[in-house]
């Protein structure tokens, strides 16, 4: 290679995980680095537009997808400007309409995007001082109740609603195995093809990873699919990604990516491991784009990503054009939990909007999902902790081996992944630093890459992190025969404070609080062949929000419920309440998937899954009644959208632990794992 | 064919009678409120009601509902006024990503015609085949039992 290439690195505002800057000369091969610009006053201000008649129209730099940002933006902008709420329109802008801005990723919108609103707003105000004035006689509409009554009533609009004059449709007929693997096509019924209603044509379009199917009408795609049969020859080498993570191998081969701390030698009072499946992000939208090359060559594209200008520059190399002569639209996301961070859809619509010469809208099946999507890596930990004679931990070892998130295989050409694979990933280690004020502490990371996609997920490495780590606080407390919570609470009164928690006393406080809601209630009696018990558990997310929980489960031969969730909750002063509360619940019902249910087996390197039928997911019927306890500190706002999960899942588990007796080494979490006899 | 399709006679092309009714409504209607999210009947986004039955349309062709009366979300509200389930959903602020919520509504005011006055196990029973990854499960039973009180005028 040629090119020269230079790295640095810098640690984002707040933690925000690390962005590598690639300085390069001439190196066409080199994928866009997602752009994390921090905005300037003068980009806020070019969010805002005043209207005439009184009314403002704020573009939202952060995507919504369910989180409420604009919610939160319209209410700040309201404040600022002396408008009522209804008065503020708030859109999700194009890459044409605004200066490049971060993805909407890590929680972070409401800390670092709403104070720069705020002071957009007040320069505005000082410059235009009737702005806001006319505000008077705009009905006092509750606050996003159109937003709200647009959802109930089926009008608000998702990507695949949008439809593009003359448009076709397209889906691309992809391996089960990734790419990189070498699965090679070998054809299709091509005579049933042709006959079949809708069809077409069939490309072959090298950039894609398979052949593209075109037909003229949505509905006629699936049949087509069915019809072409596409057949695949299986890569020689596709093993599972499960063992490959196996962290007993990787620490007796000495194969680690990063170490630091030091531990002392000895037996150790505990030596717990604890394995996590791949698992897929399965939001209910499928991923949609539109693409359009206009007749000057210009690209638009519609699309629902985390990272429009991200997508834009990606396909403003694929297709040779500078990135102003590409323009993203975005659009509202049907869930997204770190699943669009890269340019996938938008690629494929693109390439076979090029090729037919129309536009074009594609729309990936569930199957496409599973398939051509990324997931949540596996993780195998082990932690080792020793306790001094006082009944504190004196050495406390946490070894964990994954795969990327950040540097994820899915958008990383291969000879980029080996020169990350010595940088570690920020991500995949999210929430691996304890809380807690250990005597001694080594934390270790193993990277390997796997045969599968893996990425960004609902907070990263933080639930399955902070899962093992409460795991093992609740086992150590056990051990030396103390009070999980009084237990965690010694360890945090001289914790030291840092980046990775801001706080020990924000944490002890909803800690306290977690713990006493659920005393006042009394322990459901078991039925018959039941067991019950309750956990607690307690976390930080990206070293500012702070959440504990208290679990009750009941477990049986054929189940194991949750029954009662108590949460408290901080993420500093809070701007739309009944949003933060709707983010807790969000991460409440994750934290009972992420034990009891998550996983995506892939034992020969695919995913063994490929639809909803057989995928598990929370359901109604699992709910459990839960108490939220949101306690509006007066600290600057921090995220909420990843907070709770590092609380509940861990609560969930040790509650588990509690009422059988046994503490499980693997997720997700089965009745037999728990009520079998040991043999 | 034709399809009474949110209270109008609507006809439907024959070439159409094995196209699931998700893609006639969504690409040939315009009613795009009525959402796909699996293909095959196993996550609820695409709930209708077919005779006031909770059908899932991504896997119920056209030709089955001939004749019979088809509501989809866009249909729900009558004379202008929200149906009770989704003034319960605007009062509790339902939705987070809204996605599957159109199938939920069609799900939840399917068992509200049935049971008035549904139970938490009915409900279970009936929401439990409507997935939502954003998890607003806790709010989506809070709201049938207020839709319930709307409906029967107790409502404060």
């Amino acid at each position: 290679m040629s090119a020269s290439l230079t790295l640095r690195r810098r640690a984002l505002l707040g933690g925000a995980g690390l962005t590598v800057v690639f300085g390069l000369n001439g190196c066409a091969l080199l994928p866009p680095i997602p752009r994390r610009p921090d905005p300037t006053l003068e980009d806020a201000i070019g969010w805002i537009r005043l209207g005439a008649d009184g009314r403002c129209t704020l573009m939202c730099p952060r995507m919504e997808m369910g989180q409420n940002i604009q919610q939160a933006a319209r209410r700040v902008v309201a404040r600022e400007l002396g408008l009522e709420e209804s008065a503020v329109d708030v859109s999700s802008p194009s890459t044409a309409d605004i200066a490049p801005a971060k993805a909407t990723v890590g929680s972070d919108s409401v800390r670092e995007l709403l104070p720069l609103l705020s002071a957009a707003c007040a320069t505005l105000r000082a410059a235009q001082p009737k702005a806001g004035a006319a505000a008077a006689g705009v009905s006092p509409v509750a606050a996003g109740a159109a937003p709200l009554e647009a959802l109930v009533t089926g009008r608000t609009r998702f990507t695949a609603d949008i439809r593009l004059p003359g448009m076709l449709h397209a889906c691309v007929l992809r391996p089960a195995w990734r790419r990189e693997l070498g699965p090679r096509f070998d054809g299709v019924d091509d005579a049933a093809l042709r006959a079949a209603p809708g069809f077409v044509r069939l490309l072959s379009l090298p950039p894609l990873d398979g052949p593209a199917l075109v037909a003229r009408h949505a509905g006629a795609l699936m049949a087509l699919r069915q019809a072409a049969k596409a057949r695949w020859l299986a890569p020689a080498v596709a093993p599972d990604p499960m063992q490959m993570v196996d962290v007993d191998a990787a620490l007796a081969a000495g194969r680690l990516t990063k170490d630091s701390g030091a531990v002392h030698d000895g037996p150790w009072t505990l030596d717990l491991r604890l394995d996590v499946p791949p698992a897929a992000h399965a939001g209910i939208e499928p991923r949609c784009a539109l693409a359009h090359f206009e007749a000057d060559g210009r690209l638009q594209v519609w699309c629902a990503t985390q990272d429009p200008f991200f997508v834009r520059d990606v396909l403003a190399r694929d297709h040779g054009l500078a990135t102003s002569r590409v323009v993203v639209h975005s659009q509202r996301l049907g869930g997204s939990f770190g699943a669009r961070t890269i340019a996938t859809v938008e690629r494929e619509a693109a390439f076979v909007a090029k090729a037919m010469g129309t536009p074009v809208r594609l729309h990936w099946s569930r199957e496409d999902e599973f398939l051509g999507g990324f997931h949540r890596p596996p993780a195998s930990q082990r932690i080792r902790v020793r306790l001094g004679a006082d009944g504190r931990i004196s050495d406390w070892w946490h070894a964990l081996s994954s795969s990327h998130v950040l540097f994820t295989n899915a958008a990383t050409p291969a000879w980029l992944q080996r020169v990350t694979d010595l940088i570690g990933d920020d991500g995949t280690a999210r929430g691996q630093i304890p809380p807690y004020a250990v005597a001694r502490r080594r934390l270790s990371l193993t990277l390997t890459r796997l045969p599968i996609a893996t990425g960004p997920w609902r907070g990263l490495g933080a639930g399955p992190n902070v899962l093992a780590i409460e795991s093992a606080m609740d086992a150590a407390a056990r051990a030396s025969g103390q009070d999980p919570v009084a237990f965690r609470l010694r360890h945090l009164e001289d914790a030291p404070a840092g980046e990775h928690l801001r706080s020990p006393a924000r944490l002890a406080h909803v800690l306290k609080r977690a713990a006493a809601q659920a005393a006042s209630v009394p322990l459901r009696t078991a039925g018959p062949g039941e067991s019950v018990g309750r956990g607690v558990a307690c976390g930080v997310y990206k070293g500012r929000s702070v959440a504990a929980v208290t679990a009750e489960v009941v477990i049986s031969a054929d189940a194991i419920r949750v029954t009662r969730l108590w949460c408290s909750h901080d993420c500093g002063s809070m701007i739309d309440p009944s949003g933060v509360r709707a983010q807790v619940e969000g991460n409440l019902v994750w934290s009972i998937a992420l034990v009891l249910s998550d996983e995506l087996a892939a034992p020969d390197g695919r995913p063994s899954v490929t639809g909803f039928g057989a995928y598990a997911l929370p359901r109604m019927a699992q709910m459990p009644t839960m108490h939220i306890d949101l306690q509006g500190s007066n600290e600057p706002s921090s995220g909420a959208g990843e907070t709770a999960i590092v609380a509940g899942a861990g609560a969930i588990f040790n509650a588990i632990a509690a009422a059988s007796g046994r503490r499980p080494v693997r997720l997700p979490v089965r009745p037999a794992d728990v009520t079998r006899s040991p043999s | 064919m034709n399809i009474h399709l949110n209270h109008q006679l609507t006809p439907v092309p024959s070439e159409q009678a094995t196209t699931p009714l998700l893609w006639w409504l969504r690409e040939d209607c315009g009613l795009t409120g009525t959402r796909y999210g699996c293909g095959e009947g196993a996550c609820g986004a695409c709930t209708i009601h077919v005779d006031g039955a909770a059908t899932r349309a991504c896997i119920t062709p056209c030709a089955a509902a001939a004749g019979r009366s088809v509501v989809t979300i866009e249909g729900l509200a009558q004379g202008g006024v929200p149906h009770p389930v989704q003034q319960a959903w605007i009062e509790f602020a339902v939705p987070q990503c809204g996605y599957c919520q159109s199938g939920q509504i069609m799900g939840a005011a399917a068992l509200l015609a049935e049971h008035p006055q549904p139970t938490d196990a009915q409900i279970d029973a009936a929401m439990s085949g409507h997935l939502c990854r954003c998890g607003t499960y806790d709010r989506i039973r809070a709201a049938i039992h207020r839709a319930a009180r709307i409906a029967a005028g107790t409502a404060r």
